[in-house]
């Protein structure tokens, strides 16, 4: 029998994410599922001195970071009324290669996500975050495409 | 949420592993649900005579042998709910049915016209020999899908 105890939600807070996330919130009611949310924050490139005055990286990282997590509060924050319990981890690292991580460390069931993200190319039928997952994540995935996306089939 | 789930099957026994998630994902929901089992053209010889039957039929314009076909479908469909109900005893509705053609626009298709509020396939089938890759049915359902879809990888 599937027991879905833990649902993974990662998002790069675009509007597909958005549309997404009453899906997750639906799944963890309906299964008693905790919900955990993640961010992947890309690497920030390397640069010799020789070429940057004022660049530092790692501050870079850390503002992304700052400001990822406080994204996760507000999203969580406004879902309370559901009595769910919300965890939230701001990794960096390749975007898929850090879900997949975080779904097999921490056991998780299920994954929500959109099919797009913030690059979201119309003309691209699936994301290539959410392809890679649905490859290889080591439990179900479930896909959501914003409506703005979806193909009319002849 | 959910009040329509098709699932598609290819007559592996991979997609038909994914039972036990689907009885529990439709029961959760209350959701009614369709086994669609797509009859190919191509098929490996030995997996499932449905492929083989349809096939030998439904290429012929000729009345008695489309009547053929039609019979031929029911009595797959019948198999195919016998095979699954002890797997899905806890769904008493779930409906079965075959279809011939090309899997991916069938399942699409049939999506469309039905108003299915999810899909639920496995991603690998009869095909899926290296595990690392998805198959090209489950991958173009999920492009291209009407509606939300759980991809569940067969177990190691």
């Amino acid at each position: 029998m599937l027991s879905i105890r833990r649902i993974l939600f990662p998002t790069d807070f675009s509007e597909p994410a958005e549309y997404a996330w009453p899906y997750a919130l639906t799944f963890a009611q309906e299964f008693g599922a905790e919900v955990h949310l993640i961010h992947v924050v890309a690497p920030p490139p390397r640069l010799t001195e020789a070429y940057v005055v004022d660049f530092d990286p790692e501050r870079m990282v850390q503002a992304l970071t700052t400001e990822a997590n406080a994204s996760m509060d507000r999203q969580v924050e406004a879902a309370t009324s559901r009595g769910l319990i919300f965890r939230r981890e701001v990794r960096v690292g390749v975007d898929y290669r850090e879900i997949i991580d975080y779904a097999t460390k921490h056991d998780i069931d299920l994954i929500v996500m959109a099919t797009h993200g913030r690059t979201g190319l119309a003309h691209v039928l699936l994301g290539s975050v959410a392809e890679k997952v649905v490859r290889k994540a080591p439990c179900p995935v479930l896909t959501i495409k914003h409506p703005s996306l979806k193909v009319h089939m002849p | 949420m959910f009040a329509r789930m098709l699932v598609p099957l290819d007559g592996s026994p991979l997609a038909e592993g994914i039972m036990p998630e689907v009885a529990e994902l439709a029961r959760i929901h209350g959701a009614e649900v369709m086994l669609l089992r797509v009859a190919l053209a191509h098929t490996f010889p030995g997996v499932d005579a449905t492929d083989a039957q349809v096939h030998a039929v439904s290429h012929i314009p000729h009345p008695p042998l489309e009547q053929l076909r039609e019979e031929m479908i029911r009595e797959a469909g019948q198999a195919l709910q016998r095979r699954v109900r002890r797997k899905l005893r806890f769904l008493p509705r779930a409906k079965t049915m075959v279809v011939a053609g090309p899997p991916f626009r069938r399942i699409i298709r049939y999506a469309g016209e039905h108003h299915v509020d999810l899909i639920v396939m496995g991603t690998q089938g009869l095909t899926g020999l290296d595990r690392l890759i998805m198959g090209s049915t489950a991958e173009r359902v999920v492009r291209t899908a009407p509606c939300p879809v759980v991809s569940i990888r067969a177990a190691a």
